[in-house]
């Protein structure tokens, strides 16, 4: 316990953490508030944000097909810009726990299929217009319709009903029981929006920290601050803009000459770069995105468990950790889950490199040294080609001979991801419910490793329906044996997110699920002088 | 009358290569590999979403009727819609272009006086010191890549000094002196590739009038050196650098990607690279259909120049 708070302590004298923070984060590992006065003074006293200051964060792409439509975030950026305008009912904690937002707090029935959420009083639009639940059921009717190209009607869809309760009461009654309900409203889509809403060209009106001042896509964006925000304490800028930067060492380049505060996405490479300079800052938190080797489980020559087993022992995870991610990540034990997630199952041992064990399974597959076709491209995430030209090395000491086919970006989704038997492919982090609906499930949309089995389903229907913790651990462990005993993936690396800023850019919490605090960073960044 | 008709015939061919053009961009749009609908929705595409997005932008429908549409569409001025923000492709066009005309036009004011001067200079004595020391230099510098010398510019003067922003963001509210230092560098490292083009083009055109028997009667005749060079020879040959400065431009509004990329400024160069990326593929056909209009233009008019500069093809006997 005592690291924990001595590593929040360094996080809160870096900037890296907030005030605010650091006292959760102090109070949840229990400590007193005398203890936590004195800590807090050796820190730095100075550090009560400070009002006021225009940031400018460089992302990674700017583009005609920015959106501020929830059903049409595309970009990284999209879904940065959509937390500073909107809020969600739900947020996900550092812990990877639901947090309540907009709603104050919730119920659900004993088979976890009606959830009723309270709303927040006293949230106002950015016109002026209160929150209402008529809001709630517009916002998520509009991922529904039939029309709907928003890629989270796959798992929206579990809601049958909306219903006002009353005038801050709104209930979800669901297809089927789900327990972890709440984790859907923290979806990065899952904003809220005025009832009948539907002009997202040029500007938008949610219940967040900043307004849309300026949204052209492609050239320019910027954001000024919502005065009347509900929130305590921020948002402290008066405005943040974003400029699209999406060459990586322009970016780094324009952090250096101070042309931008903020900026996402740091190569692992290009660390020294920023740890070199007196001015800047790195943003790191460990994470469950990951970087995997899909092998399709309906076609030759991965079909073969034996096949399987030899990529999952020729892999040798720790040197790729080492030299493409520059230790910026943590190794996965073939299945989607990272070690950080709460509902990890510790008790399955690590698979380690070991190139007999490889040859041995290539063998019996009756693939020793026969060419073996791998496709990859830049577009399954940054490291994705070096990580594979790695394992191309350490599986050929295993008797696997690879050959790597670079497929150029653009075509990549199209022709060779669920197209071809070995290939590559990155993730978000989730939730252990979400990643499995969504991808392993056995009529999953986007099943890419073709993994059906009817337990692993019953398994996941009845996690959703149990309430208690511990159980629900238990389940998704079991799970997780199951795809890394039989499965079709093989986590390259669990990738940590990198980001960097000035120093002087206070406020910013990491937060595993996505880059600069989560995508909120927002509503508490600072500038100090 | 001959002069009209010349010009005339110039400008029927123009239209014919715009024509030929619009079937070639048509046609290389189509062989792009993926689909826009996969392109916008990238890995979270579910085979519901890819047909309602299919069916909105009309892409059901087979090419040769697209093709007609489209350019029916051309030919009275509308360039259609872009498939991804759903604004007209002539509005972000037009958005778009003035950063573009400005990054050349600054470029085309420093580059064409200076490499006409510097071809001047070394045409004056052919092979003196002078004379090599200006080809070492251009060739050099046409011989580094655009983007490597843009790096190694940003590298040197907003890293390391910090004089200068190493991003060319151009907001509505720049002033005049930001906007000046903001152009500083892509400025420089677009004109170190044009330079050694029309610089050399410029000595050889000079060169070659001076060995003419015109000019070997002004010097007979005693008519000064300067007035030699920028009356006599440089008037003659006026066409070739006409010319290669029409080339040039052309270049400087359609092939900076580059430089606009790695500077984030926002021109064409970087609306067709994030249409392309993104498989908008209205925007990626209006701003092709530009640049071939630029050329064209540029060179009908570089043309008309020779013409009206060459008595020869004034006076035809």
């Amino acid at each position: 316990m005592f690291d924990k708070i001595k590593q929040c302590q360094y996080e809160l004298k870096k900037g890296v953490l907030s005030r605010r923070e650091f006292i959760k984060l102090a109070t949840a590992v229990g400590l007193s508030s005398t203890a936590l006065g004195s800590l807090l003074s050796s820190s730095a006293h100075a550090q009560t944000p400070k009002r006021g200051g225009k940031i400018t964060v460089g992302v990674a792409a700017s583009q005609q097909n920015n959106s501020l439509d929830p059903a049409r975030y595309f970009a990284e950026s999209d879904i940065l810009r959509g937390n500073a305008l909107y809020d969600k009912l739900v947020n996900q904690g550092p812990d990877l726990l639901p947090v309540p937002h907009l709603a104050e707090s919730w119920e659900f029935n004993a088979d976890a299929t009606k959830w009723v959420f309270k709303l927040r009083k006293g949230v106002q639009f950015h016109d002026g217009k209160s929150l209402t639940p008529e809001d709630v059921i517009y916002s998520f009717n509009h991922h529904l319709g039939e029309k709907s190209e928003s890629p989270a009607k796959a798992y929206f869809s579990q809601v049958k009903e909306l219903k006002k309760l009353d005038n801050h009461t709104v209930e979800f009654i669901l297809a089927s029981p789900n327990a972890e309900f709440p984790m859907i409203l923290a979806d990065l889509r899952a904003h809220i929006f005025p009832d009948g809403y539907t002009d997202f060209t040029s500007t938008t009106i949610g219940t967040g920290p900043f307004k849309v001042k300026e949204f052209k896509p492609g050239s320019r964006y910027v954001l000024e601050r919502n005065p009347n925000y509900w929130g305590e304490g921020g948002p402290y800028v008066d405005e943040i803009e974003y400029i699209g930067i999406s060459d990586p060492t322009a970016r780094v380049n324009a952090l250096l000459s101070g042309d931008i505060d903020l900026m996402v996405d740091l190569d692992p490479k290009l660390v020294p770069l920023i740890e070199r300079s007196d001015d800047l800052n790195l943003i790191q938190a460990k994470s469950g995105q990951h970087r995997a080797l899909v092998m399709m489980l309906d076609r030759a020559p991965t079909e073969d468990k034996n096949f399987r087993m030899a990529m999952k022992y020729g892999i040798d995870r720790e040197m790729i950790l080492k030299n493409v991610f520059k230790g910026f990540g943590h190794v996965g034990n073939d299945h989607p889950i990272s070690s950080i997630d709460p509902y990890y199952n510790h008790d399955i041992s690590q698979r380690e490199y070991d190139p007999d064990k490889a040859r041995f399974y290539i063998k019996k597959a009756g693939l020793e040294n026969q060419q073996i076709d791998l496709y990859t491209s830049s577009v399954t995430g940054a490291g994705s080609i070096p990580s594979v030209e790695v394992l191309q090395e350490t599986a050929k000491a295993g008797g696997i001979n690879l050959n790597l086919n670079k497929v150029p970006a653009d075509s990549y989704w199209t022709n060779a991801w669920m197209q071809k038997p070995l290939c590559t492919t990155t993730w978000e982090s989730r939730t252990p419910d979400l990643m499995f609906s969504i991808a392993y499930q056995s009529d999953a949309p986007w099943n890419e490793t073709v993994w059906k089995n009817e337990h692993f389903d019953k398994l996941l229907l009845q996690a959703r329906s149990v309430t208690d913790f511990d159980k629900r651990k238990s389940i998704y462990g079991e799970m997780q044996n199951m795809l890394h005993q039989d499965g079709g993936i093989t986590v390259m690396a669990f990738v940590d997110i990198l980001d960097a800023g000035n120093k002087k850019v206070k406020g910013i919490t990491p937060h595993p699920t996505g880059l600069l605090g989560g995508y909120q960073f927002a509503t508490n960044v600072w500038l100090d002088s | 009358m001959d002069l009209l008709l010349i010009v005339a015939r110039r400008v029927a061919i123009g239209v014919l290569t715009v024509l030929v053009v619009s079937l070639l961009v048509f046609a290389g749009t189509e062989l792009l590999p993926g689909n826009v609908a996969h392109a916008i929705l990238g890995p979270g595409a579910t085979p519901e979403a890819i047909a309602n997005i299919s069916a909105r932008l009309g892409l059901d429908q087979p090419a040769y009727i697209r093709y007609i549409h489209w350019f029916g569409n051309l030919l009275h001025g509308d360039l259609g819609t872009s498939l991804t923000s759903g604004r007209e492709v002539s509005e972000l066009i037009a958005e778009r272009s003035g950063n573009t005309f400005l990054l050349a036009g600054v470029t085309a004011l420093v580059a064409v006086p200076l490499s006409v001067s510097l071809g001047l200079i070394a045409s004056t004595k052919p092979n003196g010191r002078v004379d090599k020391t200006i080809s070492a230099i251009t060739l050099t510098l046409i011989s580094i890549p655009d983007f490597l010398v843009a790096v190694i510019l940003v590298s040197i003067f907003s890293v390391q000094l910090g004089w200068l922003p190493a991003l060319s963001t151009i907001r509505p509210d720049s002033s005049f002196f930001e906007l000046a230092r903001m152009l500083v560098l892509p400025v420089t490292a677009l004109s170190f590739t044009v330079i050694a083009h029309m610089a050399r083009m410029t000595r050889t055109a000079v060169l070659n009038e001076l060995t003419s028997p015109a000019i070997e009667m002004a010097i007979l005749k005693g008519v000064p050196k300067s007035r030699l060079l920028l009356v006599h020879a440089l008037s003659n040959a006026i066409a070739p650098i006409v010319n290669v400065i029409a080339l040039n431009l052309g270049y400087l509004i359609s092939g900076v990607v580059v430089i606009e990329m790695l500077f984030n400024l926002n021109g064409l160069g970087k609306l067709m690279v994030e249409a392309v990326t993104t498989r908008d593929i209205p925007l990626v056909q209006g701003c092709a259909m530009l640049f071939c209009a630029v050329y064209v233009l540029l060179n009908l008019f570089a043309d008309t120049i020779s013409i009206v500069a060459n008595p020869r093809i004034r006076h035809p006997k």
